[in-house]
């Protein structure tokens, strides 16, 4: 009748192509384009927005031509072979296009929310919910995605102001770095893949391809074309370009944290969307081209039957394997639960000793030789279940802060527990963890967070710029007289290492490493030189055209020299070589920029840092490192 | 078979059939020095009819047949047949006996009429004229029901209406068959297209402002004797969520009533299965105060989080339909009890926590904000699955169930206007179903009428 013609409006499909798409184009246009772009992706994003508006207009173009889908039209003007050719492509397309979204998708929920579970798991009530989909006409999808239009965009546009306010201004500048080819070809290979207009084609019956349809999706590209170049800003923003490529697709959902986190809960709809309209698509090309063999079509059906019923009844006895199998029945309920207010760790002769603050006034001692034990002995010891996701501090003892295998330990601990917030906070103790453990969890959180004028300034907007993978790093040292003891930060870095920035100084004063920290130098074999402080003041100087120095001057204690005078300026002189030494080696082994001289440079000179923006490597092989050593004799 | 000039053969003929009817009576007398007898149903034919039946005084119909005759008698109208006349006068009376109008009991307002619909067809047929005093307003009288042969009324504005949907309307009504309709909810299952929907695809008033105002708005009211509810149709979405006094009041209020409703409806399906996913899985999004909190509220309740929700839920539902079957004030009483009961007991007892004593008790308040109580009724079976699913996975399982319900709902209409409509399809009317939809623009602004309405016909 009247309004169930079987035809969508213009409006409409503006609708469906916003809500359906802009969840893929959020998740996979910044990943794709700056992997292959770097900073130019925003660029390669907005020219693949170009390049689908000029193909949708194509394709509207062709519409106006036929009065059918263009199968139909195809078989219409006797082309039935190369109908069934293109049914086949785009069916195998829209049907991995698809298979990929749902895996996106469930990637999604288990990272975001639902940690515990399985992805198939999380996959099946979603098939199912699909298959009820499949069975609404056109109009009623057009209806679906017409209502939740706003539910979708909201959400987006909420974590961009949030989100905004956590960018690093020299993450985002400058552009148009990067090479040109690259940026139009990857333009175009993502145009390719997620042209959602070309549908139109197949959809011609439902729709009129007059001006106002062609502004429309037109519109429609250009709103999710922005959102995706918004995204890039943001992402690249935060973790700048090297870091949000080593993260992964969520990491600006987490960075939002934990209540912001549910607006994520946007993408699941949109992404639904997208795996829904991929769906239809691509059982419509199925359709085409098993249409007239009414023997396949009989089959079909069956075949579609049995799948339908063997999904409902493997949902329902994954329904109950869920149950009886997964988390849902041993989750603990939330009385059974300790929440993990703080921790402190001490490392002594290979055993940790790691005291629980829990948010009911209790503290729970526990040892043990490996920290990954330490959240299951923790439910052995007190019946109750550990929940991590609430700690807002860990209090780490010197001890642990110089051995570098404890120090790797409590990172992989940190790593491991994914529920753990981004803002926890680091602290290291005077001596030892246990001598703080007066001090509440939010005690400490409050002492640091009040003093983070200072921190932010430096650290916080330096924890940002460095960016490590996982978790939020900054750390100062505090005293039984809760007081912080100086203004030091110390960042975790992703390789397990730790970096103390003196605030006051304004530079880097201290890196803990893997390879430097307790490590003992034995100096022909006569002398042992053991490194237990380590400071590290890093001057940068451009010499030549393109040449930087690093000085760096590290401070130790040595003992066991020799009485002698002359003998003894000998061995110092040797033992300053042989660090030098020591030190070049590990810095051009691991190829690694220990003392963020690229970061430095955006200060000190900016077109040395643009020009090295895209290509570190030779940045690295231009750096050449002054050791200084001073020392004291023990 | 028609009836003949003879008084003694048609008499013969309807005494026959009216054999055994001890409530129909017959009475014989004489007009004009003819000889007449009427037929008639002792309560429904009051001694005024017979007082204007001897003075000539009547509103009348002819009638021709034995069938047309026995149909006049049953619907409570008198029946006349006169000696030497052939056929009978069918004579108007004031129907069976009803109700008549009370007060409105569960759609009360703020302001407005407290008038409410009477168990006559008549009677509210009355009312609706009373308020709508045109010609334009037309009403089709039927007869439907193969026993119960019940009046049915449809009520439309003729110049305002969709011809289309009336006539879609007239089929419908002609195209079932049963045995007797004892109320309007009858003729709103055997027409409704949706069946297996639990969502309503008609809306049901006791109010006789309410239909008036929706006739006005192109909108069909179908009246049924032996019901006080009218059925409106065609409905979507918005109208389960508007009430009369929306319009008698100014539009801030109305507009902020009118979200809260919103809201209302959202909580009333979701809030349970919230808290449940919630405290389950995704407690990092709570304060740790109020974690502490609740795991304290909780600590020795023998049951699981998802049991818990679910039993109270289902008492709440048992002390529900407990007081609206207990007569009178042992009703208030019982609901008090129950609350009692259910809240203060069942805490003391560690049956239950506050906290779901709390969320129980929201949902339920949720529940009765939304002005429709059919419309809720789908709310409510929907938080089950909702609260299932969220045991499962908790916020994903709640947000695949919101999924569900709007393909759900994106794939119903109501004669065939979208029953998500003004969210979508709102190019329908230009867009301006949304000044009344989640928020209700000033009376001022609001000149043309809605969708439902005769595109001719638009302006107010």
């Amino acid at each position: 009748m009247f309004f169930e013609n079987g035809r969508i409006s213009a409006g409409q499909i503006y609708r469906m192509i916003v809500t359906e798409f802009v969840g893929i184009t959020i998740v996979t246009a910044p990943l794709i384009t700056a992997d292959k772009c770097g900073r130019d992706g925003l660029i390669a994003i907005f020219l693949s927005g170009v390049f689908a508006t000029i193909y949708t207009l194509v394709i509207l173009k062709i519409c106006e031509a036929m009065s059918d889908s263009l199968l139909e039209e195809l078989d219409k003007r006797g082309y039935k072979k190369t109908g069934k050719i293109i049914a086949l492509v785009f069916g195998f397309k829209y049907l991995a296009a698809m298979v990929v979204t749902m895996f996106l998708l469930a990637n999604m929920v288990r990272q975001l929310l639902l940690s515990c579970y399985q992805s198939y798991f999380v996959i099946i009530p979603m098939a199912l919910l699909l298959i009820y989909s499949f069975t609404m006409d056109v109009e009623a999808r057009a209806r679906f995605y017409e209502t939740i239009y706003h539910f979708v965009l909201i959400p987006a546009i909420i974590v961009i102001f949030i989100s905004f306010g956590k960018c690093d201004r020299w993450n985002i500048t400058p552009l148009f770095m990067g090479n040109m080819r690259t940026t139009v070809l990857t333009a175009f290979i993502y145009m390719l893949m997620s042209a959602p207009a070309e549908m139109l084609l197949f959809s011609r019956k439902h729709f009129s391809p007059d001006k106002e349809m062609k502004k429309q999706t037109a519109r429609a590209i250009a709103v999710n074309t922005l959102f995706g170049m918004v995204y890039f800003i943001m992402d690249v923003g935060i973790y700048g370009i090297r870091g949000y490529l080593s993260g992964n697709y969520l990491s600006i959902m987490q960075t939002v944290g934990h209540i912001e986190s549910i607006t994520s809960l946007f993408l699941i709809i949109s992404m639904f969307g997208a795996v829904n309209c991929y769906g239809v698509y691509a059982v419509k090309m199925y359709e085409h081209i098993l249409k007239g063999k009414p023997d396949y079509q009989y089959l079909c059906r069956w075949v579609a039957v049995i799948v339908a019923a063997i999904i409902a009844s493997t949902g329902v006895m994954n329904g109950m394997m869920v149950t009886f199998a997964t988390e849902i029945s041993r989750r603990p309920d939330i009385e059974d639960t300790d929440y993990i207010q703080a921790m402190g760790i001490d490392y002594n002769r290979g055993r940790y000793d790691v005291w629980y603050q829990v948010a009911n006034d209790k503290n729970v001692y526990w040892h043990g030789e490996n920290m990954q034990t330490a959240a299951e002995d923790y439910e052995y010891m007190t019946s109750g279940s550990a929940d991590f996701s609430h700690m807002s501090a860990i209090v780490l003892g010197r001890n642990v802060l110089e051995s570098k295998k404890a120090l790797g330990n409590v990172a992989d601990f940190i790593r491991s527990h994914s529920q753990i917030a981004k803002d926890l906070l680091i602290v290291a103790a005077e001596e030892k963890a246990k001598d703080v453990d007066g001090i509440k969890g939010s005690d400490i959180s409050k002492m640091f967070h009040g003093n983070l004028p200072f921190f932010e300034c430096l650290s916080y907007q330096y924890v940002d710029v460095v960016k490590d993978k996982y978790k939020c790093i900054m750390l100062g040292m505090i005293s039984g007289e809760k007081v912080p003891e100086c203004q030091k930060a110390v960042l975790l870095n992703s390789d397990g290492t730790l970096s103390i920035l003196d605030i006051n100084a304004g530079k880097m004063i201290a890196l803990m490493n893997k390879e430097m920290t307790g490590q003992t130098f034995r100096i022909k074999n006569v002398y042992q030189y053991r490194v237990i402080e380590n400071h590290y003041d890093v001057n940068l100087k451009i010499i030549g055209r393109e040449t930087i120095g690093v000085n760096i001057t590290l401070t130790g204690s040595i003992k066991d020299l020799s009485e002698n005078t002359r003998t003894k300026d000998r061995q110092l002189e040797s033992i300053e070589q042989e660090i030098s030494k020591e030190i070049n080696d590990i810095i051009y082994k691991n190829n690694m920029d220990y003392f963020r001289v690229y970061d430095r440079l955006s200060v000190s000179d900016r077109s040395l840092w643009v020009k090295y923006m895209g290509n570190r490597k030779a940045l690295y092989k231009r750096i050449y490192y002054n050791v200084f050593v001073k020392y004291h004799i023990s | 078979m028609k009836l003949s000039d003879s008084l003694n053969e048609n008499t013969l003929v309807l005494d026959d059939i009216f054999k055994d009817c001890n409530d129909i009576i017959k009475r014989e007398f004489t007009i004009n020095e003819k000889k007449a007898v009427a037929y008639f149903v002792e309560t429904a034919v009051s001694s005024v009819t017979l007082e204007e039946i001897a003075l000539g005084v009547t509103d009348t119909v002819k009638v021709e047949t034995v069938q047309d005759a026995v149909t006049g008698v049953l619907i409570g109208d008198a029946v006349v047949i006169i000696e030497g006349d052939t056929g009978g006068i069918q004579i108007k009376s004031i129907g069976y006996p009803s109700l008549g109008i009370s007060e409105v009991e569960n759609e009360k307002t703020m302001r407005g009429s407290r008038e409410a619909f009477s168990e006559s067809e008549k009677s509210n047929t009355a009312l609706i004229r009373k308020r709508v005093r045109s010609t334009d307003l037309k009403v089709i009288e039927k007869s439907k029901g193969r026993y119960s042969n019940t009046n049915v009324a449809v009520v439309y504005m003729d110049s305002i209406v969709r011809k289309n949907v009336l006539k879609e309307v007239l089929e419908a009504m002609n195209g079932f068959s049963t045995d007797g309709i004892m109320d309007s909810g009858v003729i709103e299952q055997l027409t409704e297209k949706f069946s297996y929907s639990p969502f309503p695809q008609y809306q049901v008033t006791e109010r006789p402002d309410r239909a008036a105002m929706a006739v006005l708005d192109g909108r069909i009211v179908i009246l049924s004797d032996n019901s006080p509810n009218a059925l409106i149709l065609p409905v979507n979405y918005g109208s389960f969520f508007k009430t009369p006094d929306d319009y008698y009041r100014k539009f801030q209020i109305s507009s902020f009533t009118r979200f809260i409703r919103y809201i209302a409806a959202f909580l009333a399906m979701t809030f349970p299965a919230f808290y449940l996913s919630v405290i389950k899985f995704h407690t990092e999004i709570i304060p740790s105060q109020l974690a502490l909190s609740f795991s304290k509220a909780r600590a020795g309740v023998p049951f699981s989080a998802f049991m818990e929700v679910i039993l109270m839920e289902l008492s709440f539902e048992l002390i529900r339909e407990a007081s609206v079957r207990i007569p009178g004030p042992m009703g208030n009483t019982m609901g008090i009890v129950g609350g009692l009961i259910v809240g203060s007991a069942a805490v003391n007892a560690k049956l239950a926590s506050p906290i779901i004593v709390i969320v129980v008790a929201i949902t339920a308040l949720c529940s009765f904000a939304v002005p429709n109580e059919e419309f809720v009724a789908a709310f409510r079976l929907m938080k089950y699955l909702l609260i299932v699913l969220s045991s499962f996975w908790g916020v994903y399982g709640l947000v695949l169930g919101l999924i569900g319900v709007t393909i759900h709902l994106a794939g119903l209409n109501s004669f065939h206007f979208p029953y998500l409509s003004p969210a979508c399809s709102g190019e329908i009317n230009k867009q301006y179903d949304k000044k009344d939809f989640l928020i209700k623009y000033p009376a001022k602004k609001m000149n043309l009428r809605s969708m439902f309405s005769s595109p001719y016909n638009r302006e107010k």
